[in-house]
């Protein structure tokens, strides 16, 4: 048991590079930008942030300190747009990280209480991952913040604390487990003859085109919605599965087959192309991009480092050519 | 090792049962807890409401600071997939009394505010759930709607927002049913007095 616990807290006090909390703090606050840049293209502030009848924030009262603070206007809500856009642009590039997360999160919470029909899932998952993020090293590389810490003589240390990554790690598999345990419907199951992905792309509030196609390819669907499950009532093996490729120098015939088949290259491709599928098929917004953002911390450090250098190298060579 | 290390392992531990206390899959509302007694029987479904009641005094001292960042841990991407669905048509009404659909969707002929409508924040006002019928903020999307809609047609009086139900096909794709619910019409003077006394 005492060896249980040392191994936990020696889990938690790993150090690797910086570039997985990187890509995800960049990824992250560029979908949060993107869309808050889209609300205001489509004019649209006003309609989601201020009270009847002016707009849809039916639910704004004054145990909101941000109505007691800004009132509840379309003022309000423009005001409100603008600290929410800032704090995740300075988040995107890395500009009082720490700051702009929490205050993006914090504003982002009261614009979700003042219309909270439209705050929907992805929203509260990247406000999750961005408090995770505040405690974490994403702003090491590639952000204002290291720039002016290299200028003052300061730099980020090469290796950072790994808790943040490992943390996010199991809030994406915690967020495919919760979906697939939460699909309770028969349409998910062979009793309802798997027919919940051609019900979805046949929605017409949700798919992105016509239905007339989906009947040709129900088999696909259906097979589709098993490998959906399958995908998610599988996450959770994430953990055993990296761990195996981890540790693929350790005997054991299970970790040996894993490895050999590359179960958990399959089940991170499998994730990628059922959220690419999502962007092409259904109007679901940043939610497949916002979830793909999260991707880097399911890998390795040293495959992104050795993702880097074939970048890297792949770039001083096209840049010699030219 | 230091205090540090064991403390944030501390911390961290508290975090994820936290969350996962949080994302417990227990039946919210009355209707799911219909159906948990039906399946588990009385006694089994009464020890599940008891968990729950024990999970919720649990997390009750922290429901200030998770409700600031309003974050929760139950996921639920198209938990349901039924066949039974809507489909929302905006008509407008000109002054002899003729209808228009301006905006029906995944129709290319009445493709009006198409990509302010089709905007997931938006949708979630107008989309009813399946069962329960539409959300609280489809009373302010329409008013909201109609005042878009009159701003481009001046020639419409009335604006008229409801869904119809469609039913998707055994091997997917949908049918229109002609049957309409959740209708709700705004008309041009009332938006104007209401403009007035602001």
């Amino acid at each position: 048991m005492i060896r249980l616990l040392h191994a936990w807290v020696a889990l938690w006090d790993r150090r690797e590079p910086a570039t997985a909390q990187v890509l995800v703090r960049i990824g992250v606050g560029l979908c949060l930008v993107f869309d808050l840049l889209w609300v205001r293209r489509h004019g649209l502030i006003e309609a989601l942030w201020a009270p009847p009848p002016d707009g849809m924030a039916y639910a704004a009262n004054r145990t909101l300190w941000a109505v007691r603070w800004f009132g509840a206007s379309a003022d309000a809500a423009e005001q409100m747009w603008w600290i929410a856009t800032v704090a995740a642009a300075a988040f995107t590039i890395g500009l009082a990280t720490r700051v702009a997360g929490v205050v993006y999160v914090l504003v982002a919470a009261q614009l979700a209480w003042l219309h909270p029909d439209g705050d929907r899932g992805i929203d509260i998952a990247l406000r999750a991952v961005t408090l995770v993020m505040v405690c974490a090293s994403g702003h090491a590389r590639w952000s204002v913040d290291a720039w002016i810490r290299r200028r003052l003589g300061r730099p980020f240390p090469a290796l950072v604390p790994a808790w943040p990554r490992l943390l996010l790690f199991g809030q994406v598999v915690w967020i495919y487990f919760s979906s697939g345990h939460n699909k309770t419907m028969p349409e998910w199951t062979p009793a309802g003859d798997l027919s919940a992905l051609a019900n979805v792309l046949s929605d017409p509030h949700f798919a992105r085109y016509s239905a007339d196609w989906v009947p040709a390819v129900y088999p696909l669907t259906q097979i589709a919605t098993a490998v959906t499950m399958i995908f998610e009532w599988g996450a959770p093996l994430l953990f055993l599965l990296t761990w195996y490729h981890a540790t693929a120098d350790r005997p054991g015939r299970v970790r040996r087959l894993c490895n050999r088949l590359h179960l958990r290259w399959v089940w991170i491709a499998t994730g990628v192309v059922f959220h690419v599928g999502i962007a092409i098929f259904l109007r679901l917004g940043i939610f497949p991009w916002g979830m793909l953002a999260l991707y880097p911390v399911l890998l390795h450090p040293e495959e992104l480092i050795r993702a880097e250098a074939w970048l890297r190298t792949r770039l001083t060579r096209s840049g010699t050519a030219a | 090792m230091g205090v540090w290390p064991k403390l944030r392992a501390g911390l961290i531990t508290l975090a994820i049962v936290i969350a996962l206390l949080d994302g417990c899959p227990m039946p919210q509302s009355a209707k799911e807890r219909k159906v948990m007694e039906r399946q588990l029987g009385p006694t089994a479904a009464g020890l599940v409401v008891d968990l729950d009641e024990l999970r919720r005094d649990l997390l009750r001292p922290l429901r200030p600071a998770i409700d600031n960042a309003k974050l929760y841990q139950r996921w639920k991407l198209f938990a349901g997939a039924p066949k039974r669905r809507f489909r929302m048509w905006i008509d407008a009404r000109a002054a002899d009394g003729t209808w228009t659909t301006v905006y029906r969707v995944l129709d290319d002929d009445a493709d009006l505010l198409a990509d302010p409508l089709g905007y997931r924040r938006v949708r979630g006002a107008w989309n009813p759930r399946t069962g329960d019928g539409p959300r609280g903020s489809y009373r302010s999307f329409v008013t909201w709607v109609a005042g878009q809609v009159f701003d481009r047609d001046p020639a419409a009086v009335a604006v008229r927002v409801r869904m119809e139900k469609v039913l998707i096909g055994p091997r997917g794709g949908f049918a229109g049913t002609g049957e309409f619910v959740y209708e709700e019409t705004r008309q041009r003077q009332d938006l104007r007095r209401r403009e007035v006394r602001r």
